[in-house]
């Protein structure tokens, strides 16, 4: 690497171990919002970004997080696979000055590659808060690179961090590769094979040989090497990989031994009597589902009042856009299908759908930012296990509640490839927001009206749970066929690390949360609900003889549907909703008023005669209910699966497979009730 | 102080001991070794999940979820109840 001040851009690596706060580094340094968590294995793909310091330009590659660079999983080999290709001139590696030990196993892996680094020491405000104290000054000797201690999430040693990255990658500040001896036979076997590296600078041959010792074996195809390799396997007795790492890890306890002292502080205590509570077995489950309850009930309750805001400024916006438009001599249908389709659709969806989003999502991210969500993994994880795969995806289920299309990209943190392909196949059988009004108004219009209106909505509430744990129990069901037939997983080994609780930034969360998912949301109800909007429009007033297409289109469908126990304007409403589902229930009003325009419904009363006079049983409101919630996903969840899995494939199964399920259980429910209610 | 020979398993609730073996697993082994834990570590029984399974291990200051399969086959000795 050659140093020149001419040098106007330079790339830094931000490497770390999970959940350390990496990512909250990359933000405090780019500026980017790259979400963050408090959860391992956060930053999946490569994250970019970049900031200017003294008028240089540094482009930031944020590493996804790993406690080794042995490419056994996915993120080690991104990792390592960056670090050994990428030309940097720095790598910052981020660590936990909490539980620095093991954060410095990877720091010695990486000083091994490149002496061009420096250590941050991340969260160096909570280690002192429980009383650790590290020695910076002394560590940065035992290095041999910068040492930089930050409270990123405050903003803390950014500025010194900056600065050294700068030194060290402008050659400014000199950087030492420290040898560190390890056993006699292991040294004998690293000196055979540095001999044997005849085209590398002296300098870097022992690093080297290392390097190949302990991750290379087995793919080098130079002959030299790999003689020398076989013949230092023969001085080290047992399998020298092992060797060095355990030697590694004695490293760091020296390291560690020297450089931090530690008073027995009760702040540990108090994570552990926290643990205590809630992941024991009394009150570990009812605590979480209480939680959650709280966190729909917010959700749903909440979400109404926005809604209706939402809803009837649009429409005050509609009546505008009506004026204007007769003003500016629009033709007819353009006006009609601009506004009648397109923006009806676009209003539909997002005072539906923007609200719940709004406030289910902060919540979430509270409870990550807390530390909690790894214990709901903990908790769930025997339930799961027995399904095949592990507690890690009781969490994006719980994703998928607010957002099939977030559940899915929540399953990047999943390890195991099979078990992750699981969860985002069955990721659709959680009932998205855009799913829950239609839920809730066909339950409380068909199935709570026997009882006295006082407890009305504390049936409905619990046909809703009730709702809810089918779909959990399909969603762990088709798990455990998909983990014992076409996704092997074969009882995998599952280490989680629970980190220590921290307290959310729920300010700062809450707008984040609220800014990243309103942009989403909005962009993805532009997107789709345009052309939705428009196809939808055509599809209601172009006739083709005296019938609309629309109306072709459920005569054709109608028989088929009568089979699932629905009708054929209702499942024409569930395959116009594919964009979106939040207006499966508008459109199928549509077809039964055939008015030509999505149908707001005024009242649940209003809603229920018009469907009743469609023919509705409750025997229609069941199989409804059913195929709400076991029908394909909506269009961005599955280019969001294709996304995820890289292939198309998994895309078009994780379409059929809630399709067909929702097909088979429709016909079952419309059979028996045909047996027994008639 | 116990000098005989458990598995991890074996090991109750709030008790500690010291790593005697890994196991044979090869990428079990190198996940493990990657957390700090090699012969020699001290490790602590933290707590169960609610199933019973997995439990909680707390070893150089990290807390690790492992499950029962996993610490069938780690070895510990000097155990201490």
């Amino acid at each position: 690497m050659t140093v020149s001040n001419a040098k106007n851009e330079y790339t830094v690596l931000l490497a770390g171990n999970p959940n350390v706060g990496k990512s909250t580094v990359f933000n405090a340094l780019t500026g980017m919002k790259q979400h963050t968590g408090n959860w391992a294995g956060k930053t999946v793909s490569t994250a970019e970004g970049s900031y200017k310091f003294n008028s240089k330009i540094f482009r930031l590659l944020d590493l996804p997080g790993t406690y080794s660079l042995n490419a056994s999983s996915p993120d080690e080999m991104a990792a390592l696979n960056a670090i050994e290709t990428v030309k940097y001139d720095c790598i910052a590696v981020v660590t936990d000055a909490t539980c620095i030990e093991r954060n410095l196993n990877l720091v010695l892996q990486i000083l091994q590659i490149t002496n061009k680094a420096v250590v941050c020491v991340n969260l160096a405000d909570e280690a002192e808060k429980q009383h650790i104290n590290i020695d910076y000054d002394e560590l940065s000797l035992q290095l041999g690179v910068p040492v930089v201690a930050t409270a990123a999430r405050k903003k803390q040693g950014l500025k010194r961090l900056i600065d050294e990255i700068y030194n060290v990658a402008s050659g400014k500040t000199k950087t030492y590769s420290i040898t560190r001896k390890f056993d006699d036979k292991t040294e004998k076997a690293i000196q055979i094979v540095s001999e044997a590296l005849t085209d590398i600078p002296e300098n870097d041959k022992r690093r080297t040989a290392i390097h190949i010792l302990e991750r290379k074996q087995d793919i080098t195809d130079n002959n030299t090497i790999n003689n020398a390799i076989e013949k230092a396997k023969k001085f080290a007795d047992g399998d020298i990989r092992d060797n060095i790492a355990a030697i590694r890890v004695r490293q760091c306890e020296e390291i560690y031994k020297i450089c931090v002292s530690r008073k027995n502080g009760e702040y540990r205590n108090r994570d552990r009597k926290a643990d205590k509570i809630l992941t024991s077995r009394i009150f570990g489950i009812p605590i979480m589902l209480m939680l959650f309850a709280v966190i729909f009930y917010i959700t749903i309750v909440g979400a109404n009042y926005p809604s209706e805001w939402l809803s009837s400024l649009f429409t005050f916006i509609g009546e505008k856009l009506t004026i204007l438009a007769d003003n500016l001599n629009t033709p007819f249908w353009l006006k009609n299908m601009l506004i009648d389709g397109v923006y009806t659709t676009l209003s539909n969806v997002v005072s539906v759908m923007l609200p719940p989003m709004a406030i289910f999502f902060p919540l979430f991210t509270i409870l990550e930012d807390l530390g909690y969500l790894p214990r709901v993994a903990f908790n769930l994880d025997s339930v799961f296990c027995r399904a095949g795969t592990n507690g890690k995806q009781g969490l994006t289920m719980l994703m998928g509640f607010g957002c099939n299309a977030c559940g899915v990209t929540g399953c990047r943190i999943i390890d195991g490839e099979s078990e992750r392909k699981i969860a985002v196949l069955t990721n659709n059988f959680s009932p998205c927001n855009g799913r829950f009004p239609t839920l809730i108004a066909i339950i409380s219009m068909f199935f709570v009206g026997v009882f006295p209106i006082a407890v009305q909505s504390a049936v409905s509430a619990l046909i809703l749970v009730g709702i809810i744990l089918v779909s959990i129990l399909v969603s762990l069901l088709i798990s455990f066929i998909l983990s014992k037939t076409i996704l092997k997983v074969g009882g995998k080994s599952f280490l989680m690390e629970l980190p220590p609780y921290r307290v959310p930034q729920i300010g700062k969360t809450i707008v984040r949360s609220l800014l990243d998912r309103t942009v989403f949301v909005l962009g993805r109800a532009v997107l789709v609900a345009v052309p939705a909007g428009a196809i939808i429009w055509i599809l209601a007033n172009i006739h083709i003889g005296s019938e609309t297409i629309i109306s072709y289109i459920t005569t054709f469908l109608d028989p088929f549907a009568k089979i699932m126990g629905l009708d054929g304007a209702i499942l024409t409403g569930f395959i116009l909703g594919f964009p979106a589902n939040e207006i499966v229930l508008p459109t199928t009003l549509m077809i039964y008023l055939s008015n030509g325009t999505m149908t707001d419904y005024g009242s649940l009363t209003q809603l229920h005669d018009i469907l009743i006079s469609n023919g509705w049983t409750i025997k229609t409101a069941v199989c409804t209910l059913i195929f709400t919630l076991m029908h394909f996903p909506c269009s961005t969840t599955c280019i969001t699966v294709k996304k995820e899995t890289g292939s198309i494939k998994w895309a078009i199964l994780s379409f059929i497979l809630p399709t067909l399920c929702g097909i088979v259980c429709c016909i079952a429910a419309n059979i028996l009730f045909d047996l027994f209610m008639q | 102080m116990q000098n005989n020979y458990i598995t991890l398993t074996e090991l109750p609730m709030g008790g500690c001991g010291i790593i005697y073996r890994l196991p044979r697993d090869d990428k079990l082994k190198k996940q493990l070794m990657n957390l700090g834990l090699i012969c020699g570590t001290r490790i602590e029984a933290v707590c169960k999940s609610p199933g019973g399974d997995p439990c909680a291990y707390s070893f150089r200051g990290t807390l690790m979820a492992i499950r029962k399969k996993d610490t069938d086959k780690i070895i510990i000795t000097d155990y201490r109840e």
